[in-house]
């Protein structure tokens, strides 16, 4: 009998066992392991457009960009930003927006009122997601009909109605002056509204508004020479137009000794004397924060229309050229004091 | 074959590499469950730990802070001026607070700040929800806030928070400074939470509202949402299934919850990645098991099947066929030990067909022997017969002569004892013919259409005068209708029967009656069983004699021979004829008390009897119809020997006849083609030629191609009578012949010269 021969065979099949079986549980074990899984493939660069129609906003798109990068979003990699230069004109914004549109962006950063018009026109043709940052008003200028849930694809920051508190402010930081010099541009309807408001707080506070009406086109030489001997202040409306003019107003202030009481800080930088006002970082980086959350799924609709912070700032050096004296309490509250 | 080697080994490999690894997938895929949903909630639950501190930590500083300026300020002894400058310096804080007040111990509203209203209106607090939260401050004498609310202006978060102003030395409450706070911090540092997709933290308050989720509609639509405390999968805040922990904490007599959730299916991601890898590693591991089990199990059945198959061409005969020894191992063993078993099958086989062949040769001689010893004895039977009934013939004939011859009546008595002497001889003869036959499965039975009457008929007018003269009474007891059946069978055996049946009852019966009854036991459309009773009022048999009855040439006992004769082959032979008619035979009796012998044949119905030609009571002989009719016919007599020629000759002569003679075939052929004769009677054992080419012969050409001939043989069998119509011949009459047998078949065919042809 070759009982060996039969061993023999079920020593192979044994050792076929012991070979395969431990080899096949073990890359069982090892597909388990963590790290063995599929790679996640590498996210896709998003495309986000910028739309402007003057350069007044540069600020709001500067402290976006930085904040887009303290939210993870590196330039090149995450994120790449398709500009073109300001409209300067309404007319211009459709053209922009269509070479914009080449760029197949996801998301659309728009400023100011008019650019967000025209893009509110041609919304049928584009499908990205629109962020403003900022429009005045964008309930009256009809960009969305509410502002907790403003639905569809747009969303943005709009601009703090702080006409009534610049007013105040003025009270704290020159409690001299009551009588006010307002250009504003006759045929802006946020400046009307706005100046509406500053009629309304002046009434409040007791002061005197010596309201400007200015053409759209018009320059600066009009209204300075319309300034009245007896005025103690200027009042710069949150508007394009009159903002334009600012450095020949400025100027005319000062050769008149008037603070100059801007809407926004930028101007506090160039010559005014104070503002109140929406403050341009903090916009970018509302508008920055908003789009991280759309680029992460959420629809632009569902996230609510932001009010941008407003700053006090002081400019200490326009007021020592006009030699005006601010209080002492009217500086510890000030957010920010240029001093040089 | 239903379950081969191969498919039970490789079912076996398969079984024996599948369980493990399912076993093994199944545990691994179990335990990856189990491991990700706990990594889930721990992670889950860490995540909202780290948001509920820093959420705490957040709203906390308010109060705080709050707190620290009331404390730290001198707010209780400062003045209205002081307060206003030390509220507004707190108001700064434009990010962190909307508005500031301070109301005075009585509830009335001393300092009311804004950041947001230009000209804070008078009882604009008390017109709030605060006054609850003031309550709350104005009792417990510590800080409270109220519950989370949201501008409609700026759709922010906002919370009224309250701290007392105690008067230091006396611990009087001096009022209560009220700031809105913004919540907003926390709402941003919810929104910038690192979240994955699939996951999400939310805060919920006491009422579990929604207040603070990184998508702000959400927030806005005030949703409710109220997490289960389990670690089980369950229903998140947008409907899917998620895992989810929760965290606690409380600001202000304020409680919130931080709840962080994740996706479940996220959470599995990878346990069912794991699992998928883990099926797709055990189907390959499967397939590869498959095929090397297939190839093992092949290899290891291959001998066996072979060995298998190689049974099986033995078992079909191939005993050149061997297994294939391809291994040193028990299936070679196994394989060799198969083989030589196969070889001493083999030869085996050889020896017994060896012997098969030696043993069919000896019973080959032994059948030729007996063949030839059979055919000695038909041959010895057939000369036997042959050469008995020829001079009985002569006897019989010669005594029917001398019958006529004389009127002498002492003559006619000593002619008649001879006549009855020589029937009873040929009686004999004919009965050891018949038992003969019989053995030899020779006997055949005729089918044709008789009535059972004229049978009965037939044997009451043998025997009944038999009876009359030795005083016993003979009777006939037929079943009403019975004696008009037609039926078809052999009639003469069934009075063969009967007659052997009645004569010997009258044998054995001095005194008293022979009675024979029919009875139908079965009537059938087409056939009836009937049951035959042959009583008598004999001497009986004993009951130990009557087992012996039917043996041949048995009778009761020995002494029955010596008294009474006979052969004792009668009641075998009636045994038998009853059995090839399908019926069964037997006898009741008794010593001294008579005896009933009966027997049962089956016989089918005709649906009419011709008639019979039978000679009738009155009528003329058939002698007398010839001499009458046929006077002076022109007649051929074949016949070699010429004692019987002679007989013959004189009867025919006497009926009327004329009779030319042949000597032998040749002759009677010869005869025939010169003239023409109105019958020819035709021996079948002559020289030169027999009758049977004879007939060939004449009716080949003669005149007498239509001329009846009948045979004349001592050759009794029935396939003697069968070759003879075979032949051409017409009848048949047996030698010896009774002088009015002879001239009924000549009257039969003298009157019907026409049937020659057809028959």
């Amino acid at each position: 009998m070759t009982a060996p021969g039969m061993r023999a065979m079920c020593h192979r099949m044994l050792l076929c066992f012991a070979l395969g079986l431990p080899g096949a549980v073990g890359l069982l074990g090892a597909v388990s392991l963590p790290g063995c899984g599929p790679r996640q493939d590498a996210p896709e660069v998003k495309t986000i457009a910028m739309l402007r129609l003057t350069d007044v906003d540069l600020e709001t798109v500067k402290a976006f960009k930085a904040e887009m990068a303290q939210l993870g979003y590196a330039q090149g990699e995450q994120v790449r930003y398709v500009e073109v230069p300001p409209a300067q004109t309404p007319d211009k914004l459709e053209g922009l927006i269509r070479e914009l549109l080449t760029h197949k962006p996801d998301v659309i950063l728009v400023s100011s009122t008019p650019a967000m018009l025209s893009i509110k026109r041609m919304l049928g043709q584009i499908p990205a997601a629109i962020v403003f940052a900022p429009v005045n008003d964008p309930l009256a200028s009809g960009i969305v009909a509410d502002l907790k849930h403003p639905g569809g694809q747009i969303t943005g920051v709009k601009l703090p109605h702080v006409d009534e508190l610049r007013l105040a402010w003025l009270g704290q930081v020159v409690p001299s002056a009551h009588r006010i010099f307002l250009p504003y541009t006759a045929s802006d309807k946020s400046a009307i509204a706005s100046v509406e408001r500053s009629r309304d707080a002046a009434h409040q506070l007791g002061l005197d508004l010596v309201e400007y009406p200015m053409l759209a086109d018009e320059d600066a030489s009009l209204a300075i020479a319309a300034i009245p001997a007896d005025v103690h202040a200027m009042l710069i409306p949150p508007e394009s137009h009159v903002e334009s003019l600012f450095p020949q107003l400025l100027q005319a202030a000062q050769d008149r000794h008037l603070p100059v009481i801007a809407p926004g800080e930028m101007l506090v930088k160039r010559g005014a004397t104070f503002s109140y006002g929406a403050s341009k970082q903090d916009m970018g980086r509302r508008a920055a924060k908003m789009i991280d959350e759309i680029l992460k799924g959420i629809p632009p609709g569902d996230l609510p229309v932001q009010t941008a912070e407003s700053r006090l700032t002081i400019n200490l050096v326009a007021a020592n050229k006009i030699k005006l004296k601010i209080p002492d309490e009217a500086l510890q509250q000030a957010d920010m004091i240029i001093r040089e | 074959m239903r379950f081969s080697v191969r498919r039970r080994l490789l079912t076996a490999f398969l079984a024996l590499a599948a369980i493990p690894l399912i076993f093994t997938s199944i545990v691994i895929g179990w335990q990856g469950y189990i491991q990700s949903v706990a990594h889930a909630y721990e992670q889950q639950l860490e995540k909202a730990s780290r948001v509920a501190v820093q959420a705490e930590s957040g709203m906390s500083r308010f109060q705080s802070e709050l707190e620290a300026a009331i404390r730290y300020s001198g707010f209780d002894r400062a003045g209205q001026d002081a307060r206003v400058r030390l509220l507004r310096s707190l108001l700064a804080q434009r990010d962190r607070y909307r508005e500031v007040a301070f109301v005075d111990a009585k509830g009335d509203e001393r300092i009311h700040l804004s950041n947001i209203h230009l000209m804070p209106r008078e009882s604009h607090l008390v017109d709030l929800p605060i006054r609850d939260v003031l309550e709350d401050v104005r009792r417990h004498r510590h800080s409270a806030c109220g519950p989370i609310f949201f501008d409609p202006v700026s759709n922010e978060p906002h919370m009224w928070l309250a701290s007392p102003v105690m008067d230091v030395s006396s611990g009087q409450l001096i009022g209560i400074v009220v700031a809105e706070v913004r919540l907003k911090t926390v709402w941003d540092l919810v929104a910038s939470l690192p979240i994955a997709p699939g996951e999400d933290v939310f805060i919920l308050d006491g009422a579990d509202r929604v207040v603070a989720h990184r998508n702000p509609s959400i927030v806005l639509r005030e949703t409710r949402y109220t997490p289960k405390d389990e670690t089980d999968a369950q229903p998140g805040l947008t409907g899917s299934t998620v895992f989810l922990a929760t965290q606690r904490f409380e600001i202000g007599h304020q409680g919130f919850s931080v709840v962080a959730q994740r996706d479940r299916e996220v959470a599995l991601q990878p346990a069912m990645l794991a699992i998928k890898l883990q099926m797709t590693v055990t189907a390959v591991a499967l397939i590869g098991a498959y095929l090397l089990g297939h190839s093992l199990a092949r290899r290891i059945s291959r001998p066996i099947v072979a060995m298998a198959e190689t049974a099986l061409a033995i078992r079909d005969g191939d005993l050149e066929r061997r297994a294939p020894v391809d291994s040193d191992d028990e299936i070679g063993a196994m394989a060799l030990a198969f083989n030589n078993m196969t070889d001493r099958l083999r030869q085996h086989q050889e020896h017994l067909q060896e012997q098969i062949a030696q043993r069919t040769s000896e019973l080959s001689s032994a059948k030729d022997a007996a063949e030839s010893a059979n055919r000695a004895k038909g041959t010895f039977l057939a000369n036997m017969s042959h050469e008995l009934r020829t001079p009985l013939s002569i006897i019989i004939g010669m005594t029917a002569v001398a019958r006529r011859s004389t009127d002498n009546p002492s003559l006619l008595e000593q002619l008649e004892k001879i006549s009855q002497a020589s029937r009873h001889l040929l009686q004999i003869i004919n009965d050891v013919l018949d038992i003969s036959k019989i053995e030899a499965d020779r006997l055949t039975l005729e089918q044709s259409t008789f009535s059972l009457g004229q049978t009965v008929d037939n044997v009451a007018s043998m025997i009944g005068h038999k009876a009359s003269e030795k005083g016993v009474r003979y009777c006939v007891d037929l079943q009403e209708g019975l004696a008009d059946l037609a039926l078809v069978g052999d009639p003469l055996r069934l009075a063969q029967i009967l007659l052997n049946l009645a004569s010997n009852a009258l044998k054995f019966t001095d005194s008293g009656s022979v009675t024979v009854r029919a009875r139908i036991i079965e009537d059938e459309a087409s056939e009836v069983l009937l049951r035959w009773e042959v009583q008598d009022t004999g001497i009986g048999i004993a009951m130990q004699d009557q087992s012996r009855l039917f043996t041949a040439f048995e009778q009761a006992d020995g002494s029955t021979t010596r008294k009474y004769g006979g052969t004792g082959l009668g009641l075998a032979i009636s045994m038998r004829l009853v059995h090839l008619m399908g019926g069964e035979i037997g006898v009741q009796s008794a010593a001294g008390q008579g005896s009933t012998f009966w027997f049962t044949v089956r016989m089918s119905k005709a649906s009419e009897w011709a008639g019979t030609t039978e000679l009738r009571a009155g009528e003329m002989s058939a002698e007398d119809v010839i001499r009458s009719r046929h006077e002076g016919a022109r007649i051929l007599l074949a016949e070699d020997e010429p004692v019987n020629r002679e007989i013959t000759k004189h009867f025919l002569e006497v009926a009327g006849l004329s009779v030319d003679l042949a000597d032998d075939g040749a002759q009677a052929v010869e005869l025939a083609r010169h003239h023409r004769y109105a019958v020819i009677l035709m021996d079948m054992q002559m020289p030169n030629m027999n009758g049977t080419d004879a007939t060939m012969a004449i009716r080949t050409f003669s005149l007498n191609i239509d001329t009846p001939i009948l045979a004349m043989t001592a050759n009794a069998f029935e396939e003697d009578r069968q070759a003879c119509l075979a032949a051409g011949m017409n009848d048949h009459v047996a030698k010896p012949a009774e002088p009015e047998v002879l001239f009924a078949a000549l009257e039969k065919w003298l009157d019907s010269p026409a049937k020659a042809l057809s028959a």
